[in-house]
């Protein structure tokens, strides 16, 4: 026998047969005594300092594992030593945390619910983990219930035994020693039927709602995520009130940059969850988003991304930077368009490159961050935009202008009005940029646009009719210094045409 | 109708000493009530069928005791009516147990006088949410008695308290446990009326049936409280 040596002393517990004949002979009787005839030579030897500490390992075998089809005999044996014999033998096992976890959980799976019941009782005493006298009561009536043939105490003894053994054995200290066996066995006891467990929706609901984690809302959380459930139980995290440390520990635990991934490789994207995990994870959201803005191909589908990596701060603009050497043009836009977010103009951005890029998508994206971000190299954008053939282009830059034209947009601002593909919705906001620059250049733009040349007579005769000749010769009075200007004007006041004296007069026509 | 079971004394006294335990906002002693949830599964395996358990009168054992007993009773029986599996009776009758076990920590006990002020009413409305609290924490196995805590006082309309952000049906446990716990109540003498008989009782329930109680239970009931045989229900 393994169990116990020749010398008495104990070398661990014997289990099954084996232990119930070691035990025997050790207190000189034959392997297959009864049970009565082994308890009282089990007791006869508690005491004797040479042999208790065998007796206490081979009742602790008994107990933990009872000879096969011989249970009712461990059982007898426990009940016949009793809680006072066997408090003693417990004691042995104070300060062994994996061996009282093994002894209360043996009690409960294969003794009797009496048996078990004395065990509880002895190892209350023994172990120093007093119980209340109501508990001592309960248990007492439910085991002579038990024994008298009610099979719902003797399964109630088995919980309460499981129970103990949880809440004595400091699991969460030992949690290493505890084995796979105990845990199947102890999951064996839990019935989760569901008219009697609730689901896991609602555990995490109540959770976060009464701001209470516990072990069992954790492996509701993991349960909802294993069913890949992880938009409903941020759904439901999102509705717990704000100051719910518990749904806020939940989002921490399942936010991680794996699960924000697959959060936005659904469709449609669910952006309540997505901004719950992005809250959670912070910069180490940043790549998944980026990735996810990259790939964005149209306005709409970038704005959600633009919106979130932006919350994230600039600190995230070295990464976009990065990404702006990638040689497709939605990834060059997408992240000039994020920069722009920020108003974040770096030297990476180049007008040289990003403004003349093949694609006007990108030129859009760089003209408006330079625009708006770059003092230094705004006029030089305005130069570059005001030529862009890309009318959608042009016409943000005329706007961005306004107020503040440079002087050296003269040129381009003339070729665009004179060329002939000109959109009119272009021409007449670039010539009120010319009124606005008030140059010389800017001023002979504005004459060749109301200038009919001289007639007969001498005096100065205005350019046809148009709507960009009355938008100019409206401009010209802000050169009224200007003595071909005032000539033109004068003539346009003393003309028979309504519209032509109203431009010179400053109404009608306002580019 | 009714028969004392005598039995429930230590039960009774069991659960006192819990909600004395809770109300000193000391943690639900959970090994007591658990043992004391599978005493009363014992008292009304005992009590056998076709009767209606109760316990000892609220002036021996105080109200909140006798009312939580009662219901806990209440809704053994009617589980057992239903024929679910015996663990889930015994989990429903865990739940109607401490399904008030909040009110240990409102500081106002509504069974005891006349009717609540406002004050006393907010405490009261409060009781579901304290004590979901309180068995929550306790950890596995209160967590169907947290819910049903929380949930008893909720309709099916969406009306009852707490309120919700978002409503969800309760439980089939709440449903059940809220059954038995309103005829319970309404059959129990208060200080400030009587006790309504029962067929009353079941009348004034049946007229709230698909709004305040779930319209196939409360016809289960009915029927089991009437000792018809249970029609079997769909759970959902």
């Amino acid at each position: 026998m393994d169990a116990v040596d020749a010398s008495g002393t104990a070398t661990g517990p014997a289990h099954g047969s084996d232990g119930w004949a070691a035990l025997s002979r050790l207190v000189g009787l034959p392997a297959g005594a009864d049970a009565a005839t082994l308890a009282a030579a089990l007791k006869r030897a508690v005491g004797d300092p040479a042999l208790e500490p065998a007796v206490a390992e081979g009742v602790r075998g008994l107990v933990e594992d009872p000879p096969h089809g011989r249970e009712a005999d461990a059982s007898a044996v426990v009940v016949a030593l009793g809680a006072r014999v066997l408090a003693p033998l417990m004691r042995r096992y104070a300060e062994d945390v994996y061996a009282r976890r093994r002894i209360l959980l043996g009690a409960g799976r294969g003794l009797s619910a009496d048996a078990a019941a004395r065990l509880v009782l002895a190892a209350s005493v023994a172990w120093d983990r007093p119980c209340s006298r109501a508990f001592m009561e309960l248990l007492a009536k439910l085991a002579r219930a038990a024994t008298a043939g009610d099979r719902g105490s003797a399964l109630a003894i088995r919980e309460l035994t499981r129970l103990v053994a949880d809440r004595w054995a400091e699991i969460a200290a030992e949690a290493s020693s505890i084995t796979y066996e105990d845990m199947v066995a102890a999951e064996q006891m839990t019935v989760h039927h569901p008219q009697s467990f609730p689901e896991a929706e609602r555990l995490v609901e109540l959770a976060a709602e009464l701001d209470t984690l516990t072990g069992e809302t954790w492996r509701c959380v993991g349960e909802m995520v294993d069913r890949n459930q992880t938009p409903e139980l941020l759904a439901i995290l999102h509705r717990a009130p704000r100051d719910s440390a518990a749904a806020q520990g939940i989002v921490q635990h399942v936010a991680t940059p794996a699960r924000l991934k697959a959060l936005l490789e659904e469709q449609p994207v669910n952006f309540d969850a997505v901004d719950q995990l992005t809250r959670a994870l912070g910069m180490a959201a940043a790549e998944i988003l980026l990735d996810r803005l990259s790939l964005a191909q149209t306005r709409e589908e970038r704005h959600p991304f633009v919106g979130r990596l932006s919350s994230l701060g600039p600190a995230v603009a070295p990464m976009a930077i990065d990404r702006l050497e990638d040689p497709r043009w939605y990834v060059q836009a997408n992240m000039l368009a994020l920069l722009r977010s920020w108003k974040h103009a770096p030297a990476e951005v180049s007008l040289a490159r990003h403004g003349a890029h093949p694609d006007a998508r990108v030129r859009r994206e760089a003209l408006q961050l330079l625009l708006e971000a770059d003092p230094e190299r705004r006029d030089e954008a305005i130069v570059l935009g005001l030529r862009d053939h890309d009318p959608q282009n042009v016409h943000i830059v005329l706007q961005a202008a306004r107020g503040a034209c440079p002087p050296q947009a003269v040129n381009a601002l003339s070729s665009l009005i004179g060329a002939p593909t000109t959109p009119a919705f272009l021409r007449m906001p670039a010539i009120r940029l010319l009124a606005d620059i008030g140059s010389g250049a800017a001023l002979e733009a504005l004459l060749r646009l109301v200038d009919g040349g001289t007639g007969l007579l001498g005096r100065k005769k205005l350019a046809a009719k148009s709507p960009e000749m009355l938008a100019a010769l409206s401009a010209l009075r802000a050169y009224r210094g200007d003595k071909r200007a005032a000539d033109l004007l004068a003539a346009a006041e003393a003309s028979r045409d309504d519209d032509m004296r109203a431009a010179a007069a400053g109404k009608g026509v306002v580019p | 109708m009714s028969t004392l079971v005598p039995t429930l004394l230590e039960e009774a006294r069991a659960l006192g000493w819990i909600h004395e335990e809770v109300k000193a906002g000391r943690p639900l002693p959970a090994l007591e009530a658990h043992a004391v949830a599978h005493a009363v599964a014992l008292a009304l395996r005992g009590a056998g069928p076709g009767v209606l358990p109760r316990t000892a009168e609220a002036s021996i054992t105080g109200p909140f005791v006798a009312h939580s007993l009662n219901a806990a009773l209440c809704a053994g029986v009617f589980a057992t009516a239903l024929r679910l599996d015996p663990d889930v009776i015994s989990a429903l009758v865990m739940a109607a147990l401490f399904a008030d076990i909040g009110q240990a920590r409102t500081g106002f006990d509504p069974l005891a006088g006349g009717p609540p002020t406002p004050e006393q009413w907010d405490k009261v409305r409060r009781h579901p949410v304290e004590g979901a609290r309180v068995l929550l924490q306790a950890g596995t196995p209160f967590e169907l008695p947290a819910v049903v805590a929380y949930e008893h006082h909720m309709a099916l309309d969406g009306t009852g308290y707490p309120e919700r952000p978002v409503k969800r049906p309760p439980h089939f446990a709440s449903r059940l446990v809220r059954i038995a716990d309103a005829f319970t109540a309404m059959t129990e003498p208060r200080p400030r009326r009587p006790a309504h008989p029962p067929d009353a009782a079941l009348a004034q329930m049946d007229s709230e049936s698909g709004t305040a109680f779930d319209p196939e239970l409360m016809h289960a009931f009915a029927a089991a409280m009437q000792h018809l045989p249970p029609r079997p229900i769909a759970v959902e």
